[in-house]
């Protein structure tokens, strides 16, 4: 109970700074901010000074004493504070509907001995009198009913300590049945907290009527089914549901007293009628971003199946935004989608390394001249570097076999095989360092079989030896070498051209020289007339038949 | 003889098997578990529904991770061609009215005295009477597409 609100009737005032609480257990206690100090033993004006100091058996059992998260202010009655500590997890911002939600009358109770009166406990454990008849309604219950109201309290403590033996006998019974409900409902298409039944023994023996004798300030703001589910205290938890499955049915009021006392209690919040409106439930949209962010929160892994992810998600509060598991899952797969494209993008720009080079690093630290290879094989079978499969089992054993003869050498011949191997290397350029030497040098057996201290000032050494002219450094250079070799080229291709050009010319000089002189023995008409002319050709004609 | 193909000794998968390596492997592992799980008290029919359960889910998984492009093209190939989804009653998802299709079984008509689907094909809104059905061929309870 806050301290805003009216102090119970039979109790006296608390002092200055005291606030009083309900633990989930049921019991009172009462909690000082400023000093940090909570208490079972109701604090009174006179000892306000000194508030005791030393009472580690009222401090409330470890069992709902939970580190970090359990603070005693901690307000079941309070949802704004309550939100406030889980900012990570609600966002405020996004679902104010919980802070200033209206209270609701939850349970009502007849006074005896003072007929058309009730006793009515709300959502936020306040409680105040109520007359059906007149729809009269008082904080302050006046003295005519105080002794009434006293008596119906001192009985719903002896019933709610009564409840709690039963409840203690049977929580590990309700938590192994709700583990059980658990994994069916996993499988279930529609996974309703609402919907879920809880094994109630003690309803049958205690009986309807007997329920209306709890004093249930503790049962806290629980909105809606669900919204609370953290994963702060599974028994707290529980046992604040099977409150609610009690009480549930105990509230019998018609529409009318319940308008009329929203409207009484609103005003006493200071809140205008448009704050009445139900505020269940979320637009889709909200709702399908406040599930991908929880999504995004718990690190699902978006190669995953629904199935396998939903453990994780039912506990959060955010699980609840979507009302459907239909709906749910259409969100989930648009979430992985988008997750998908987005790793996709991240791999896209990562700098990928040859397989080759992680195998030869473990081949360097784990072979040995004692194994062979399939008995290194079968050692370490299970290491990633040997499951890789984008390298085949052959070219692992050729790897394997070419290591082990060369380790067996001594190390002056590896380095000078070193040596050689660098000089017919054509990658390595002369800005190459140790980091960013090329695969094929990472990857040569030569190289990796020389130890790494040894190695490191062999190549550096090289790469310093390089001319100069392979690096980018003398570019300038490279650019007059290749336009010298362009004009040779070009010089080549003009001889070319013109020595073409004047075997044309020959040939066609000859062409005319060739009709000039037939001209001329065409003009050479002797006495025979046209008939020596025909005779050499007859002559030749024959010639030709001959030689094909 | 023909070549035995072992895991070690098969075609390396293409690129980006091993996002989906953990998820595939836990199917395998729940098949293998279904595979062994006593079948004692079990309907004869009955004995077989996991296997079908678990075969259809690691299909659907293939399929969606295709269609969400979380694997390549090349990837769903080599999964096919080494069994690990069945493209045949993947096919069927692909036509109008199969979307759901729960095992090919289920549509097999020839199998059936009056050459009728399965019960679980019939659409809930048809369904006369309140009960639950379990197809005896796989144990599904309804794969109609309207569902």
């Amino acid at each position: 109970m806050s301290s805003g609100h009216p102090p119970s009737a039979s109790l006296p005032p608390l002092p200055k700074g005291w606030t009083e609480h309900r633990a989930p257990t049921g019991h009172n206690y009462y909690y000082h901010a400023e000093t940090k100090t909570s208490t079972y033993t109701r604090p009174v004006e006179p000892a306000h000074a000194a508030p005791v100091p030393n009472f580690a058996p009222q401090v409330p059992p470890q069992s709902y004493q939970q580190p970090n998260q359990f603070n005693f202010n901690y307000p079941r009655n309070h949802p704004q504070q309550y939100h406030h500590a889980n900012q990570g997890q609600f966002q405020p911002p996004r679902r104010p509907r919980h802070q200033d939600k209206p209270d609701k009358p939850k349970t009502k109770r007849s006074i005896p001995d003072a007929a058309p009166w009730v006793l009515v406990t709300t959502k936020k454990g306040n409680t105040f009198i109520h007359n059906p008849e007149t729809k009269e309604s008082l904080w302050d219950a006046p003295e005519s009913l105080k002794s009434a109201i006293e008596s119906l309290e001192k009985l719903s403590l002896d019933e709610e300590r009564e409840r709690e033996r039963i409840r203690r006998r049977q929580s590990a019974l309700d938590r192994q049945r709700r583990e059980q409900e658990e994994a069916i409902a996993n499988q279930e298409e529609e996974y309703e907290y609402g919907e879920e039944e809880y094994y109630e023994p003690s309803e049958g023996e205690e009986g309807s009527g007997v329920h209306g004798i709890k004093r249930q300030a503790s049962a806290p703001a629980e909105g809606e089914e669900g919204d609370y589910y953290d994963d702060e205290d599974f028994d707290e938890e529980h046992d604040e549901k099977r409150l609610r499955m009690e009480t549930g049915g105990l509230v019998e009021f018609t529409e009318d007293d319940i308008a009329w006392q929203l409207g009484d209690i609103a005003a006493q919040y200071g809140l205008g009628e448009e704050d009445l409106e139900e505020t269940d439930d979320l637009a889709p949209e909200d709702g399908a971003l406040l599930f991908k962010d929880l999504l995004n929160d718990l690190n699902i892994n978006p190669y995953s199946t629904w199935d396998s992810e939903l453990p994780k998600l039912v506990e959060d509060g955010r699980y609840t935004a979507l009302p459907t598991t239909k709906m749910r899952k259409q969100v989930f797969g648009e979430w992985c989608q988008e997750r998908i494209a987005e790793i996709k993008k991240e791999k896209e720009k990562e700098v990928k390394k040859d397989p080759r080079v992680a195998y030869l690093a473990f081949i360097e630290a784990n072979a040995t001249p004692k194994l062979y290879w399939p008995e290194f094989k079968r050692k370490f079978k299970k290491e990633a570097a040997m499951k890789d499969v984008k390298i085949t089992d052959k070219v692992k054993e050729t790897y394997y076999r070419d290591y082990i003869s060369r380790i067996k050498t001594s190390v002056e011949t590896r380095e000078n095989d070193l040596k050689k191997y660098l000089k017919t290397v054509k990658d390595l350029r002369r800005v190459s360092t140790l980091e960013t030497l090329p695969p094929s040098v990472e990857c040569d057996i030569r190289y990796t079989v020389v130890p790494k201290d040894r190695r490191d000032p062999i190549v550096e050494a090289h790469i310093k030896s390089l001319p100069e002219d392979a690096g980018e450094g003398d570019s300038s250079n490279d650019t007059l070498e290749r336009q010298r070799r362009a004009l040779e080229d070009r010089e080549a291709a003009v001889r070319r051209e013109r020595f073409y050009n004047q075997k044309d010319i020959a040939r066609g000089k000859e062409v005319l020289r060739e009709t000039e002189m037939e001209i001329k023995r065409a003009m050479n008409v002797g006495k025979e007339g046209l008939l020596g002319h025909l005779e050499p050709a007859k002559e030749k004609d024959e010639e030709e038949g001959k030689a094909p | 003889m023909p070549p035995i193909r072992t895991r070690n000794k098969r075609k390396p998968p293409p690129d980006g098997f091993d996002d989906i390596e953990d998820t595939l492997l836990e199917f395998e592992n729940k098949m293998k578990d279904a595979e062994n799980a006593p079948h004692d008290g079990k309907r004869r029919n009955e004995v077989l529904w996991p296997i079908f359960q678990i075969s259809h889910q690691r299909s659907r998984y293939i399929y969606d991770m295709y269609l969400k492009e979380g694997i390549s093209r090349d990837l769903y190939d080599w999964l096919l061609k080494n069994k690990y989804a069945d493209p045949l009653l993947i096919a069927k998802w692909k036509k109008q009215g199969y979307e759901k299709l729960c095992c090919l079984k289920c549509i097999q008509t020839k199998e059936t005295n009056f050459g009728s689907t399965c019960i679980c094909r019939v659409p809930k809104a048809r369904m006369t009477g309140g009960n639950a059905v379990e197809c005896v061929n796989c144990g599904c309870h309804g794969c109609a597409s309207s569902d």
